[in-house]
């Protein structure tokens, strides 16, 4: 066998657990064979359990680690990074437990405040800005690595319930769905319900970023002229204080 | 009697347990050394965290993903990340693994062994050579632990590793426990392989624990490591031709700091007792 053979023969061997490729390396080669298998699949586990602590109390370990094996034999990593691998478990997992959107969406919660942790750093807006901003040319983004999830269950109060240690909610599922804000601020991970007109702005701004007076139109066509102002007011301190907004002044060239 | 040697450097593998300690920089040590694909992000703490490890200690940048053996190529996309964060990090030294882990569509993300075959040969130094024009500098391969061989293979690793820095100008990080455990698991001499390991490319060196599977040592750095492979840093510094960085490294059941501390001033005096052997 050539490197080329060898590497596909080991990487089956790696993926399916079948014997047959096994074989290619004679007898011999079986018991370090086992232990390059089981260090794959025992990394992969380990590294979904890590990062979904919520999701595999929720479900306990049974079903969690069945969930999970079924996963890695399904879609096996791809990426040179192994960061990169537990998204594919919050993408696959109504499909492993069928029917049960709690779950599914709990995993894809835990998912979003892990990836936020290492998104981009960019410098929040904060209450000192208010007086320093030209708003007229203010550009608003989204904190580092936010998502904006549209939830029909309660996984908010089960992993709310769970990381504080506090009596879990039963699972519950409605029509609507919420609007559940992700972000990071500072180096914390944070998420919470957006209120309905908050949550037709973030959808914007996490498309692209969106002008201030684009926002204040926004809410104006929801609210009314003068409800409009008010509220800017108060998003713009709400988003100041929890840190979910970025907001960085665009001189525009003169014409 | 040779010349003396430049100092040797004494250093430990950073792990999250001890971040605010190197953060804090009241770690007895010379240099850390980190993974770097824990570092190969767009923010947050992680990077916050090495920057400002890097104001105290020189940082070595060790990866696992570079996968010089892959028999279809490097991914360009990981040399580049890696080349930014060792231009921001201006590392000590950038090393991986003489090893490959993904083929096109998969990645093991483990350590997997290559024959030492000219094919390899060939294929590695082209990789190597390859990896330094990206990232602007000399990479170290370190020597891995292996749970097979290959009847294909045509020289014994040592060999492989001197040539491969003969034909691409890489260094080398020998893994004091990898020999170890690789003899054991293999049955070849590991006294015999340090004996015949090219240090004159030694610019660092690994030690660490490993465990005992059902059918064969498994390289878990989990535990302290043991006495014969503190007997293989000693052979092996005898030898040693230029300054290297000594440290140890320990990935699972990290215990305190001080522990650590306590192997690193065992390797300080295997060391030392190896210098005062050569000189006399």
């Amino acid at each position: 066998m050539n490197l080329a053979a060898i590497q596909n023969a080991m990487a089956d061997w790696l993926r399916t657990g079948d014997p047959a490729s096994a074989d290619h390396f004679g007898e011999s080669a079986r018991p370090g064979l086992e232990v390059y298998l089981n260090t794959y699949r025992m990394q992969l586990l380990q590294c979904l359990a890590e990062i979904y602590p919520k999701t595999l109390e929720w479900l306990g370990d049974e079903r969690f680690y069945a969930a999970a094996r079924q996963h890695i034999m399904a879609q096996p990593p791809a990426s040179w990074t192994l960061d990169a691998y537990p998204a594919s478990l919050a993408a696959n997992m109504a499909g492993l437990c069928p029917g049960d959107a709690v779950t599914a969406e709990l995993v894809q919660l835990e998912h979003a405040l892990d990836a936020c942790q290492t998104a981009a750093d960019h410098a929040p807006l904060t209450r000192a800005m208010f007086t320093r901003l030209d708003w007229e040319h203010v550009v608003l983004s989204p904190a580092p690595g936010a998502q904006l999830l549209a939830h029909h269950s309660n996984a908010g109060a089960i992993w709310s319930a769970l990381a504080h240690a506090q009596p879990r909610p039963a699972g519950s599922t409605t029509a609507d769905p919420a609007h559940i804000l992700v972000w990071r601020s500072g180096w914390v991970p944070c998420f919470r319900v957006l209120d309905s007109d908050e949550a037709v702005i973030f959808e914007r701004l996490i498309q692209a970023p969106m002008s201030f007076t684009a926002a204040c139109a926004e809410l104006e066509q929801q609210l009314g002229q003068g409800a409009a102002i008010e509220r800017a007011g108060l998003l713009l301190a709400r988003w100041a204080d929890e840190e979910s907004v970025c907001a960085s002044e665009v001189q525009y060239p003169a014409t | 009697m040779r010349e003396a040697l430049p100092m040797t450097q004494f250093g430990l593998g950073m792990r999250h347990p001890h971040y605010s300690d190197f953060v804090a920089g009241h770690v007895p040590v010379d240099f850390a050394e980190v993974i770097s694909e824990n570092f190969m992000v767009a923010g947050g703490k992680p990077l916050a965290t090495l920057r400002a490890v890097r104001e105290h200690y020189p940082v070595a940048l060790h990866g696992v993903s570079l996968s010089v053996g892959s028999a279809t190529g490097l991914d360009l996309d990981y040399l580049h990340r890696l080349r930014a964060l060792a231009d921001e990090i201006d590392p000590l030294f950038v090393s991986d693994h003489l090893c490959w882990t993904r083929v096109p569509g998969f990645s093991s993300h483990d350590l997997l062994p290559l024959p030492c075959t000219s094919e390899a040969l060939d294929l590695v130094a082209r990789h190597v050579s390859q990896a330094q024009s990206v990232l602007g500098r000399q990479i170290l391969l370190e020597n891995p632990s292996a749970y097979l061989g290959f009847a294909q293979s045509e020289m014994p690793e040592w060999a492989f590793l001197a040539a491969l820095c003969e034909r691409s100008g890489c260094g080398l990080l020998l893994d004091i426990n990898n020999v170890y455990v690789s003899a054991r698991n293999l049955g070849f001499d590991p006294a015999e392989y340090i004996a015949q390991f090219p240090m004159a490319h030694v610019h660092q060196i690994h030690l660490a624990g490993h465990s005992e599977g059902e059918a064969l040592l498994i390289d878990t750095h989990d535990r302290a490591v043991c006495d014969p492979v503190w007997d293989l840093f000693e052979a092996a510094m005898l030898r040693a031709e230029r300054s290297v960085a000594v440290m140890i490294e320990r990935d699972d059941a990290i215990p305190a700091l001080n522990e650590l501390l306590g192997e690193l001033d065992v390797a300080r005096g295997r060391a030392a007792r190896a210098q005062r052997a050569d000189a006399s």
